[in-house]
């Protein structure tokens, strides 16, 4: 492992360690906006696939013009 | 997630669940940063029925539909929030329950199993995130180490956590 990779590791933990240490209350809420965020993105849908065809028609007409 | 906790020591005080306690990913983030997950795991013992010895959710499902809360799958949606209830399958777990102890959050009052149980327990389940959440509870320090090397000899985990040590915490 490479020194910066330690430096990374190890700031990665003591991260952990200040979320770790917040009030219970605290911790919970965060998990709660976890997942709202989560059901929020599952929620988005993805556009309809478009028709390579009809796409490539539309075009041909717009520069035809 | 207090209501929660409220609804709980309501159903603890109505008799329809014996001791209860928070476990899996909930009961891990009373000591360790909040990790994501979508459910909550209540362990209970759950009383039986006069002259019988048959265990059943039964009465916890009638309670809870009774005051409006629906079921899906094997949870029931508590204030939004999946929650699953489970007796104690192992007698690690049943340890954990009786050992678990009183946590206040936000003014209500709950039990959560201990840090060396949880990753007792995670160290027996052995799934890649059971891993994942050990390696945490080692390096965030939340573990009493003699406590931790108790559970572990009287589970007869002791190898298995020998083992782990060699694959996941030796340099």
């Amino acid at each position: 492992m490479t020194e910066l990779m330690r430096q990374l590791t190890a700031r990665k933990v003591e991260r952990r360690r200040q979320l770790a240490a917040l009030p219970v209350g605290e911790k919970l809420r965060m998990l709660e906006e976890m997942v709202a965020a989560t059901k929020a993105i599952s929620a988005t849908r993805p556009p309809k696939p478009v028709n390579p065809v009809q796409f490539s028609r539309q075009e041909i007409q717009i520069h035809s013009k | 997630m207090d209501k929660i906790f409220a609804v709980l020591n309501q159903m603890e005080s109505d008799g329809v669940i014996g001791r209860y306690a928070i476990g899996g990913a909930v009961g891990s983030i009373f000591w360790l940063e909040p990790i994501t997950t979508k459910d909550l795991d209540v362990f209970v013992m759950l009383p039986t029925a006069p002259g019988g010895s048959l265990l059943t959710l039964g009465p916890i499902y009638e309670y809870l539909l009774a005051r409006g809360y629906s079921p899906q799958g094997q949870f029931i949606i508590i204030e939004g929030w999946a929650v699953e209830f489970v007796p104690p399958g192992t007698p690690l777990v049943e340890e954990a329950l009786a050992q678990a102890v009183a946590r206040d959050v936000n003014g209500v009052s709950t039990r959560v199993f201990t840090a060396e149980h949880l990753a007792a327990i995670c160290l027996q389940v052995g799934r890649p995130k059971d891993h994942d959440r050990v390696i945490r509870f080692v390096e965030a320090g939340a573990l009493d180490a003699e406590f931790f090397e108790t559970i572990l000899r009287r589970h007869d985990l002791w190898q298995k956590w020998q083992k782990f040590q060699q694959t996941y915490l030796e340099p």
